[in-house]
């Protein structure tokens, strides 16, 4: 049997505390330090005798969840590889000057995050070296003929099911793109180069 | 040691991309976690932030419009944030240093870079919860401490009186 809590009737009801409140600050003049007050850590710490801290049962149990979700990643990525060609050929098809790299980009960026996810490596590898291109070079300055290999290749990887590095062509395709870009991005940047040095000659 | 029960938090995912949503979401129901929300642009996410309150924010860095860097340096704001003290893990496909250091400044706590794992978003979020890093405020930055290797311990260790002492030792 538990033991009645007695409460004053007239006793005030507590304010929920503020978070901020259980912080501690130091100043040190122009900085001040805060030490957070640990409000995190008492709502959702529990003693484990896991090593290192890491829930083993859950990350299993988010690893078994993700196995689950995998019937749906061949289709996932068809969807992200017919998204890339089509922020390509809009890219392709705009006026020069009025080029919007954004699509594209994100594009490409999120077949490098998540296409090794969805077991396709070399088809993030190939998107991670097309955002390279992209990140560094200015758009009225991309070689289209180059972005068009990059979406072919990656089209090319996911329409023959290639998922690993055995396959002698896909890591030669990765190889040459790769010094293909590394030969523009070099060949811009001295370009910058020389106008900055012919302006300050000027 | 302690572990984290993901049960307890709420969480709040901010992605663009539909499909990275979907997989953080069943690695945090993988954890445990029942309360999950969702955006899918930063403004969204400013707003769903105010809304829900989450516990965890959990960004992607490239999204139209308004990108990871910009909604943690709107979360970090001390004077208008709901809470400027969140921790806010980055996802991001960008794994250069340059970019490290960016997402730093604006005020990220963790970063992981893609393709994502269970164990490594574990790992961050017990990072966050169990081993927040203080947070810096200056006239230019509000967010958690930069320099990784000076432990909490070691300020508390400093004094204020201490800091005050060498200072004047050396005027």
């Amino acid at each position: 049997m538990s033991t009645p809590v007695l409460v004053d009737a007239n006793s005030p009801v507590p304010e929920p505390q503020n978070p901020s409140d259980l912080n501690v600050e130091q100043d040190f003049g122009d900085t001040r330090v805060i030490h957070l007050g640990g409000t995190l850590r008492a709502k959702a710490a529990v003693r484990s005798s896991d090593a290192g801290g890491v829930d083993e049962m859950s990350v299993a149990a988010a690893d078994a969840a993700m196995k689950d979700l995998s019937a749906d990643f061949q289709n996932w990525m068809g969807d992200e590889v017919n998204r890339l060609i089509a922020a390509y050929e809009n890219f392709r098809d705009s006026d020069p000057g009025k080029r919007d790299i954004g699509p594209l980009f994100r594009a490409a960026h999120d077949i490098r995050g998540q296409a090794d996810v969805f077991g396709y490596p070399i088809a993030a590898e190939i998107a991670g070296s097309l955002s390279k291109l992209l990140d560094k070079i200015e758009p009225d300055y991309l070689p289209i003929q180059l972005i068009a290999h990059h979406v072919d290749s990656v089209k090319a990887i996911y329409r023959n099911n290639i998922r690993d590095y055995a396959n002698p062509v896909a890591t030669q395709i990765i190889f040459n793109l790769r010094r293909a870009i590394e030969r523009v991005i070099d060949a811009r940047q001295k370009a910058i180069q020389e106008e900055l040095r012919l302006k300050r000659a000027m | 040691m302690f572990r984290v029960d993901c049960s307890r938090l709420r969480f709040l995912i901010i992605d663009d991309n539909s499909y990275m949503r979907r997989i953080i979401r069943t690695l945090l129901h993988g954890f445990g976690t029942r309360e999950v929300f969702e955006a899918e642009d930063g403004a969204a996410g400013l707003e769903a932030f105010a809304t829900h309150l989450p516990d965890v924010v959990i960004t992607d860095w490239s999204m139209p419009v308004f990108d990871g860097i910009e909604l943690t340096k709107m979360i970090r704001q001390p004077d208008t944030s709901p809470n400027p003290f969140v921790p806010i893990i980055m996802i991001t496909g960008y794994a250069e240093r340059s970019r490290v250091f960016e997402a730093r400044d604006a005020g990220v706590s963790e970063m992981l870079v893609k393709p994502i794992s269970a164990k490594g978003l574990y790992q961050r979020i017990a990072k966050v919860v169990l081993n927040p890093r203080p947070f810096i405020r200056t006239d230019t930055y509000f967010g958690p401490d930069r320099r990784h290797l000076v432990k909490a311990e070691q300020y508390k260790a400093r004094g204020q009186a201490a800091f005050l002492n060498n200072n004047t030792a050396h005027a």
